[in-house]
Formats: C-alpha cells, sequence, structure tokens
C-alpha cells in the first residue's frame, strides 16, 4: 500500500489529516497488519474534550489490545460511528474510509509534533530490527 | 448429533443422575416453610441426564486433553512437572477436607500445626523470615505484597511514591496487579543480554518510586546476575525490591531471594510445589516478607500461645483480609506432603535437574532454531521462530506442528520482548529419553519448515479439531451451549 | 547429558549465580520422608482438626456439608483434567474448554442471568471484582452501598480491595436482621450519581430472603434492557447461594446486574473454606468488562463445532496494567466439580437439595425456640440458615456442645460484638431429623442447668 505523503504521521501509528481547524484521524496500515484480524473498535462521543498524546479509543485484535492516541488536542467533532459495527474499511482502507475520529483543534502547532512520511517509513524499517 | 454432543444435548426430561437423601416425610412442607412470592416459578434450566452418561461424557471429554498425565508439556513458565499422587491421597483425609473454616481454633490444631510448619519451610526456602499463606495464586499473592507495599508507603507518609518498576520481559499479571493495588508503572528495558538494563534501572529511578517488580530467573530463563546491584539501588533510593516466584523451581537451595535483596516475593505452589494445575487452578500464592513488611502481611496471622496454635486478626497495620476464611487450604496441604517428600537435598536436586534438562535441550535444538540471547539458561529456554520465518514459519505453527507428534506445545509469543518467542521449560521430572525424543520431533519440524511448510501450517490434524476460529468467537460471541433443544425420546435412544 | 554439554559437575550450570549470594549449604528443612512416613505425619495432623462428617454440626455461613455424588470424586481426580494446564492451546484442551462451557451455561441456567466467567478465587474477591466491573460499566460514580447482612468475610475482603481505589463502600443498615431498603432509598437520594452499585445478598448471611425485588425496582433494574437504552442508575451486584436457586426466584428473575457467590456447595467439601471457586455472572451487553477468562464456541478451520477461550484482550496476559483484572490462575477444578455437581444432580435434584435443606431447617426453627429462654432474632423468611438468641453467652454454648460431640452453630459475636448471645445455625439435606432431635436435648439441658445455676 502506498502511504500518502501529504499526511503527518505519529510514532504511536496515527496518521492525521490537517484540513482547516479539523484534522482527521486515523491508523496507519502497518498498524493494522501489525495487530491482525481486527475485532474491535472503542471510539469516544463527538463532543467529548481531548488532549494531545491522550488515549481517546482502543483497537482490539484477537490477541492484542491497543490504545488510540490523539495527535492534536480539541474537541471530538465526528466519530467514524459505522465502525463499531464492521471493521472491514479500516482493513481495507486505513487512510481513507477507515478513518476513526475528526477533533476540532485548538492548537494548530501542534503539528510540531508530529512526523512526515519520510521519517515515519524510516521508523518503521528500525522496527523491525528486532 | 455433534461427536460430543454437550451435556444439554444429552439431556431428556425426566432423567437424573443422582439422587440425594429423601427428606423425613413428616417434615413441615415447602409451602408452610416459605410464601409462594420467594419462589422460582419454573424448574431452573439444568441439563437432565443419567448417572452413566454422565460418566461417559466427561471421561470423554477427559481423553480430549494433553495433560502432564499423558504428555510431555514443556510449557514455559508453567512448570508442568509431575504431580505426585501422595499429595492427594494425603489431601483427601476427610481431616482435612471436611472441616469447616469457622470452627474455634482448638478444633484446627492439626491445620495449624501443618500451617505453621509450612510457613517455617517457605521461609527457609526463600530466605525470608514471615510467611501469609493466604493468597489463592501466584496474581493474588502479587496483589497482596503490592497492597502491603502500598500501606507501607502510607504508613511512612510518602504516598508521593506511586509509581512501580516493571522488567519488558514481566508476566503480564505484574503490571496489572499494579493497577489494582493503585501503582502506576514504568517500564525498564531489558539489555542485550537479556537482564535488566542498570542504566534504564537507574534512569527510571526516583523518589516516585515505591518498588520493583522483578522476576528472577526472569522470564528469559536467565539469571539476574546483576541482582546484587539492582537491590542495592533500589534500597539507596528509598524503594523495595519485589519478586515473583514463578520461576522458584531453578534456585531451590542453592539461592535465597532474601539473601539476594529481595523484599517481598511470591510462591507459586501449583508450580514449583507440584501441586496439580487442574485445568486453570486451584493455586496457591503464598508471600514471603522481611521483619520490615511483617506488620503489614493480610490477616489472620498464625500465632503460638500457652494454649496452642491460635488465629489471630487484631493486626493494626495489616492490610486486611484478601480472601474469605483462611486461603486454598486444600492445596497447601498438597504442597506441605511435597516438600516432605523431598527434604533438602532432593530439593536441590530438583532445581539442578531442571537446569540441566532445560540446558540440554538448549544445546541440541541451538542450531536449527534461533537463540535470542547466548547468555546460558536456567530452568527454562527461550527460542525463536527467526530461521523458520524466511520460509513463512511462525512460531504458532510450530507449536501445532508438536501437537501431531504427540506433545504439548511451549509457550509462545511471550516474553512479549522476544519476536515468535519459543519458550520450553522441560522440569525435572523427565526422563533422558523423552527429552531426546522431543528434540527429535522439534529438529523434525525444523527440517519440515523447509521441505513442506504446508504441512506444519495445516497442523494440528490428530486432534478432535483443528485450528479454531478466534476471530468469529470474539465477532459473533456464543458464550453459552443452546439450550432449547429437546429432542424425542427416540431420536437417540 | 553434563557430558553431551561438555560438563563436568552440575555445578558448572550455576556459575551465573554471583558466589556471594549462593546459599552453600544445604535448606534447613526435614530430611525427607517416605510415603508411609508422609501419611503417617499427616494422618495425625488432620486427626486434630474437628470434622463436619462424623458428628452433627450446625456451622454454615458460607460453607456447607453437602451430598457429594461419588462419581465427581473419580471424574475430577481424572489426571487429564486435573494435570491440564489452562486451555490457552485449544486444539489439546477441548475437553477442560467444552466442560467450562457447560459450566457456563449451567450457572446462567441456575442464576437466570446471560452469561458467566470460567470462575473467581471464591465469593469474597468475586464481589470485589463485581464492584470494579460496575465501576468500569458505571463510568460515573464512586460509592458503593453495601448491606451489612452481606457476609462479614466478603466485605472485609472488599475493604481490602478498595483500600487503594477511589471507590468508597458505606454500609447499609440492618432492620429486622433484613437490609433497610429505606436506607439504601435514602442514601441514593443524598449521594445521586455517585452511587455505582448497591450489594445485597440473599439469602442474606442471617439466612434471611431479602426483598430482592422491591431493591430491584428501587434501583429500576431490568428498564431499558429490551430497547437497547443506555444504562444509567446504579448496578444492583446479588451475591447468592447457588442451591438456595433449586427453588428461590433467581437473580435474573429481579434484574440484577452482576450475580456473584461461592461454589463451594455445588460438588466441594469445604476444605476449610478453600478451595472453593467463586462464581461470576452477568448480562451479555457488560462481556468486555468481565474479570478472568471466558471460554465461547466457534468452529475449525473444517466448520466443525470447537471452543476457545474468548476476549482474551481483557485479560491480563495481553491487556497488562489495562486489564479488568489481575486473575491468571482461577480455581478451574473446583469449577469442574461445580460442572459436574449440576450436571450429575440435574434441575430436579437441585431443587430437592434446596426444599429438604429449607425443610429441615424451618423444623429445626421450631424445635429450638420452644427452648425456654431461646428466641428468635427475627421475623422474616429463612432458606436454612437462622440466628437464635441464646440464654448463655454463644462461644460458651459452642464449647460445651463440642464436649457432647456436637459441632454447634455460628457463634455470632465473632463477627457482630454487640451479638454475643446469638447464634447462627445451618441445616442442609444431610442433618437429619434425629441430630436436630439431639441438639435440642442438648441445649435444652445446657441451658436448663444454667438456668438453674443463675437462679441459684
Amino acid at each position: 500500500m502506498t502511504r500518502p505523503v501529504d499526511l503527518k504521521y505519529s510514532p504511536s501509528h496515527e496518521w492525521a489529516r490537517i484540513e482547516d481547524g479539523t484534522v482527521t484521524v486515523g491508523i496507519t496500515d502497518h498498524a493494522v497488519e501489525q495487530l491482525g484480524d481486527l475485532v474491535f473498535v472503542d471510539l469516544p462521543e463527538a463532543g467529548t474534550a481531548i488532549g494531545r498524546g491522550d488515549a481517546f479509543g482502543e483497537i482490539e485484535s484477537t490477541k492484542s489490545a491497543s490504545e488510540l492516541f490523539a495527535p492534536f488536542s480539541g474537541e471530538i467533532a465526528e466519530v467514524n460511528s459505522g465502525l463499531a459495527d464492521d471493521l472491514a474499511p479500516l482493513a481495507a482502507d486505513p487512510f481513507g474510509t477507515g478513518w476513526l475520529i475528526k477533533i476540532n483543534i485548538s492548537n494548530p502547532d501542534e503539528v510540531s509534533e508530529l512526523i512526515d512520511l519520510e521519517q515515519y517509513e524510516e521508523l518503521i524499517a528500525r522496527e523491525g530490527d528486532h | 448429533m455433534s461427536e460430543h454432543p454437550t451435556l444439554f444435548e444429552l439431556s431428556r426430561p425426566g432423567r437424573r443422575g443422582a439422587e440425594p437423601p429423601e427428606p423425613d416425610a413428616s417434615l413441615p412442607s415447602l409451602a408452610d416453610c416459605l410464601a409462594e412470592e420467594n419462589l422460582r416459578q419454573e424448574p431452573s434450566g439444568l441439563p437432565e441426564v443419567a448417572e452413566s452418561s454422565t460418566v461417559r461424557h466427561y471421561t470423554r471429554l477427559s481423553s480430549l486433553n494433553m495433560s502432564i498425565d499423558t504428555n510431555f508439556y514443556p510449557l514455559g513458565s508453567c512448570t508442568m512437572k509431575y504431580n505426585p499422587r501422595i499429595n492427594e491421597v494425603a489431601a483427601s483425609d476427610p481431616g482435612f477436607s471436611h472441616v469447616h473454616p469457622l470452627c474455634e481454633d482448638n478444633e484446627l490444631q492439626g491445620y495449624l500445626e501443618l500451617f505453621s510448619r509450612l510457613e517455617e519451610m517457605l521461609a527457609e526456602i526463600s530466605g525470608l523470615p514471615h510467611v501469609s499463606l493466604q493468597p489463592a495464586a501466584g496474581a493474588h499473592g502479587e496483589l497482596a505484597s503490592l497492597m502491603m507495599i502500598k500501606a507501607r508507603c502510607r504508613e511512612r507518609g510518602e504516598l508521593e511514591r506511586d509509581v512501580v518498576l516493571i522488567p519488558d520481559s514481566a508476566h503480564g499479571t505484574n503490571p496489572s496487579s499494579c493497577t489494582i493495588a493503585g501503582f502506576k508503572t514504568r517500564n525498564i528495558n531489558s539489555g542485550e543480554d537479556g537482564t535488566i538494563d542498570l542504566d534504564s534501572l537507574r534512569e527510571a529511578l526516583g523518589p516516585d518510586v515505591a518498588a520493583m517488580m522483578i522476576t528472577n530467573p526472569n522470564t528469559l530463563g536467565i539469571f539476574e546476575s546483576g541482582i546484587d546491584e539492582i537491590s542495592s539501588l533500589l534500597h539507596e533510593a528509598g524503594a523495595l525490591l519485589y519478586m515473583d516466584g514463578a520461576n522458584m523451581n531453578a534456585i531451590l537451595g542453592i539461592t535465597r531471594p532474601g539473601d539476594f535483596g529481595v523484599d517481598v516475593m511470591h510462591f507459586n505452589l501449583h508450580k514449583t510445589m507440584s501441586t496439580p494445575h487442574g485445568g486453570g487452578g486451584p493455586g496457591s500464592g503464598p508471600i514471603a516478607v522481611t521483619d520490615e513488611l511483617e506488620p503489614y502481611l493480610p490477616v489472620p496471622r498464625i500465632v503460638r500461645s500457652e494454649d496452642g496454635l491460635e488465629l489471630c486478626s487484631d493486626r493494626p497495620l495489616s492490610i486486611g483480609k484478601v480472601r474469605s476464611f483462611f486461603g486454598n487450604s486444600g492445596i497447601l496441604v498438597r504442597a506441605y506432603a511435597f516438600i516432605r517428600a523431598h527434604g533438602p537435598e532432593e530439593l536441590r536436586g530438583i532445581s539442578e535437574h531442571a537446569v540441566l534438562n532445560a540446558n540440554y535441550i538448549r544445546h541440541r535444538l541451538e542450531q536449527a532454531y534461533h537463540l535470542p540471547y547466548d547468555t546460558p539458561c536456567m530452568h527454562e529456554v527461550v527460542f525463536t521462530a527467526k530461521k523458520q520465518k524466511a520460509g513463512g514459519i511462525r512460531a504458532l505453527d510450530i507449536a501445532k506442528r508438536l501437537i501431531d507428534l504427540g506433545y504439548h506445545p511451549p509457550t509462545i509469543y511471550f516474553p512479549l520482548v522476544v519476536h515468535e518467542a519459543l519458550m520450553i521449560e522441560p522440569t525435572e521430572t523427565e526422563t533422558p529419553e523423552t527429552l531426546d525424543r522431543f528434540c527429535e520431533a522439534m529438529l523434525q519440524i525444523a527440517r519440515e519448515a523447509e521441505e513442506n511448510p504446508d504441512l506444519l501450517k495445516a497442523a494440528p490434524v490428530t486432534q478432535v479439531v483443528k485450528r479454531l476460529d478466534e476471530v468469529n468467537a470474539v465477532k459473533t460471541p456464543i458464550l453459552t451451549c443452546p439450550c432449547d433443544e429437546q429432542p424425542s425420546e427416540a431420536e437417540t435412544g | 547429558m553434563l557430558e553431551a554439554l561438555g560438563l563436568d559437575s552440575i555445578e558448572e550450570l550455576f556459575t551465573c549465580i554471583p558466589e556471594e549470594i549462593r546459599l552453600g549449604r544445604d535448606l534447613d528443612l526435614p530430611k525427607l520422608a517416605s510415603e508411609p512416613e508422609i501419611i503417617k505425619e499427616m494422618g495425625s495432623m488432620a486427626a486434630r482438626n474437628a470434622r463436619m462428617d462424623n458428628r452433627p454440626s450446625f456451622l454454615g455461613a458460607g460453607s456447607y456439608l453437602r451430598f457429594i455424588p461419588a462419581a465427581i470424586d473419580s471424574l475430577s481426580s481424572r489426571g487429564e483434567f486435573n494435570t491440564a494446564y489452562t486451555p490457552y492451546q485449544a486444539e489439546v484442551s477441548q475437553g477442560t474448554l467444552q466442560a467450562i462451557m457447560e459450566y457456563q451455561t449451567m450457572l446462567c441456567q441456575l442464576t437466570g442471568m446471560e452469561i458467566s466467567n470460567a470462575s473467581m478465587y471464591d465469593a469474597g474477591t468475586a464481589l470485589a471484582e463485581a464492584v470494579f466491573m460496575a465501576y468500569a460499566v458505571r463510568r460515573k460514580g464512586n460509592k458503593v452501598l453495601v448491606s451489612e447482612a452481606v457476609h462479614p468475610e466478603y466485605r472485609r475482603v472488599l475493604d481490602t480491595y478498595l483500600a487503594d481505589h477511589p471507590i468508597e463502600a458505606i454500609t447499609i443498615g440492618l432492620e429486622n436482621d433484613l437490609t433497610a431498603l429505606d436506607s439504601v432509598a435514602r442514601s441514593l437520594e443524598e449521594n445521586g450519581d455517585d452511587v455505582l452499585a448497591v450489594v445485597l445478598q440473599n439469602p442474606n448471611f442471617f439466612g434471611l430472603i431479602e426483598p430482592m425485588e422491591n431493591a430491584g425496582s428501587l434501583l429500576g433494574c431490568g428498564k431499558g434492557k429490551d430497547d437497547g437504552a443506555r444504562l444509567d442508575r446504579p448496578l444492583l451486584i446479588s451475591i447468592v447461594d447457588p442451591v438456595s436457586l433449586g427453588i428461590l426466584k433467581d437473580p435474573g428473575a429481579y434484574g440484577a446486574d452482576i450475580a456473584i457467590g461461592d461454589g463451594q456447595q455445588l460438588g466441594n467439601p469445604p476444605n476449610l473454606g478453600g478451595p472453593t471457586f467463586g462464581f461470576f455472572t452477568t448480562l451479555q451487553e457488560h462481556v468486555r468488562k468481565v474479570p478472568g477468562r471466558i471460554v465461547g464456541e466457534t468452529v475449525d478451520s473444517d466448520g466443525k463445532r470447537g471452543y476457545v477461550l474468548t476476549f482474551q484482550t481483557r485479560e491480563q496476559h495481553i491487556r497488562r496494567e489495562r486489564a479488568t483484572s489481575n486473575i491468571c490462575t482461577n480455581q478451574g477444578l473446583c469449577s469442574l466439580r461445580g460442572a459436574m455437581y449440576m450436571a450429575f444432580l440435574g434441575p430436579e435434584g437441585i431443587r430437592k437439595v434446596a426444599e429438604a435443606s429449607a425443610r429441615l431447617a424451618h423444623y429445626a426453627h421450631g424445635v429450638l425456640t420452644k427452648i425456654e429462654g431461646v428466641e428468635a432474632t427475627s421475623t422474616a423468611a429463612f432458606f436454612q440458615e437462622f440466628s437464635l438468641r441464646l440464654p448463655a453467652g454463644a462461644e460458651t454454648v459452642y464449647r460445651t456442645l463440642a464436649e457432647r460431640d456436637i459441632g454447634g452453630g455460628l457463634p455470632l459475636g465473632r463477627y457482630f460484638p454487640d451479638r454475643k448471645d446469638e447464634m447462627l445455625f445451618a441445616f442442609t439435606e444431610l442433618s437429619t431429623k434425629e441430630d436436630i432431635d439431639t441438639l435440642a436435648s442438648e441445649l435444652a439441658l445446657v441451658f436448663s442447668k444454667d438456668l438453674r445455676e443463675a437462679n441459684a
């Protein structure tokens, strides 16, 4: 899968698409692959306040449970609620229809904490060394 | 009907498996005892099965299990050793099994004597002077210990110490117990040799640290040779050292936690002291502590008075009760029998042979399987499936293929710091012939991984079921047997 | 083997342990004993314990001597069950897994609840876990109302677990030895959304039947369940005696959210209180918050039915510090015996056991309250246990009875300092009319002597 170059990434495998004060957040194809067969995602309700680095939800396969971390502070604007019933979009299209939440961000400067695609790909290449 | 019908599928109206005693007809009737409003409207939906069918049902089910009694079971971290029958005979004495927990102390002198001696034995084995036998399992012992550490912080006005350090190779129960006891956890990395990285430890230590939980030997089967320094670092920082005793089978009579600076530890009697695992329990997780921590031990404590032994609950600093009544007494009785049957010489012999057996397996398999750490192992050895992974074979496939060759698989994917881990713990009770046959099977699988990987991926094929769909089990949960089928008498007779 | 490893002695395997910390001597333990010596030594210890099965005995309070079908000992001691590990490797553990699946199902049939886990350590720890689960489900509130008629042992365990937790337990007092529901109502009003759960035991510690349906309606239990409305009320945690459910209304009927209890009575001897097992049942919607292991049904790669441990991401080995509980080892073999007990007795057998216990207890109540100076402490309905106020200290009475080879009831002063003259008597299907008559005549004798002495 080709990863979009226009997104920002986090070391904890979230991606962020920044558009006019609203950020769409998902997890990368690499994260999806590492998790294995996805069975459950727990997402917050719209309107919830969230801080950068806070866990906003959780995603599970049969043998793992990972927290999802917010790349920006703000308020949850929208949730991809369809995922609760069907995780197929997340597995098939993690950068598109498999998005997780949208955040009305309160501090655009937090973008400096994120990394670009090149840095992200270096990071996951190093992970494979263990 | 399925090859192995459930009790509900076997159920036929009116059948009965056992007949309880008939009450005297002259007793008051139920209607005279209880008002209609308190009574259930319909009988419970339990199955109705004849005694012979129920006996056959459970006997057949038992035959679907692998167990120590039937197979070599080298499940790392679990110490699946032979469970001597003498333990069972001793525990089945009605003078132990048919005793009520609320008898007066003077009616329990046999039990209290046994407990008191067992406490002394575990104190000697651990090198820690005080023991509580109450925790019901290893994780329960961890929790009780962490509660004691918390109580000590509270007593000393040090509640700002709210962090417990945990190595990345730790059992999952360690961090989980911390949360319940109100601690946060901080991760300590393993170094290149698989032992705790002292620099990482120094960096993590601070005035907010209450304790560190270690396992020694650790879950990689490696002795923490820097343990003296680890305990000094902690104690200098005002923190305590906790030891998860899951791996005591490696060090009985060789070294003692109390002698290498441990302040509090738990035993797993169902591992080290051979009490049966029972398909998941019951276990027993006694804890041993220093003089300093003794006042915090759970109640009741056993104390000696001029009238004999007594249970004492008047202990102001105690964390309180960690379970109802006393402990898993029946397991304590078995462990006592085991220690008596071994004595000091043979207890040491247990660890010598457990370590020898693990090193023998390490030696025989080190060419065929990747060893993530070069350090010599103690009672268990961790390999990985790295060499096989190139051909698309994972640790899981190796494990499942072992089943077809008649062996219970080793622990896989643990510890988490090792990718594709295969953790083998042979224990002391296996013969060299068994170890050789197991090694031959492992070598055969390594060859098959190259020559016929599909064989591994399809395994197991010799059991009642093949690989099970765990995704489906979560996505479409069926957590009780369907109960509404009531086939007619004629259908199965 | 040493040779294969290129070693001269076993000592060399331990060089990784620094010399300074090696023991360097034999452990100071008794010399090893042979099997006959062990049997003799341990047999003589066992002989110094008072048994329930060789004399009339009226102790209960959470641990009971009951009829155990003979087949249970022989089946549960099969090595294939007893010496197997936790069924993580499903293909080689189908026996244990199917047995747990059936156990879960039978407990749900008995309790009227929807799902069950594979077991907890005991009722006390199951209560603590239930309160933690209610906290996680409710997501608000930090107060739990606990009836004073909940077994004191369970309440003490809960207190220990809550010591380092933001949840506060508030004790609800008694009226006629029953939970004072108006106090519950008042506390609910005072504390509002801060109340996360209410804990009641039925029959309660004193053997009495609590107004569970009223408690359920007070909390609004059962509402919103069918239309999927989000739960917004305190949870009802019900501690139940599983055998009583042979005749009494089940927790499902009064809308309990969590039903727990001790399974000792289901096929396990008293064992000095352990090992037994705690059972834990609840509603399907809470499955992700349940502590401990759960078995589910699925299919294998050929589509054949099989069983696995499921929803494992809740558990400590995966979720670590965020797990729903730290429990790993549970009480598997004891719960297997529990399953066998339910299977052998069936609905009719358990009904008969419960009914016989209740009828014997009511007979005893009639006989014992006729003794001069003895009176019931409550007028409420009871199941198989009740407390009586005696004309002498209950501890003394217990000892006097013991001298006459009778196991008396529980002196309540042990748990309730202001109840030193009360004794809690328990009866099961193994009690006999003759034993009860003996108890009554001995008590009458003791008290007439006491009264004579007091009057002299």
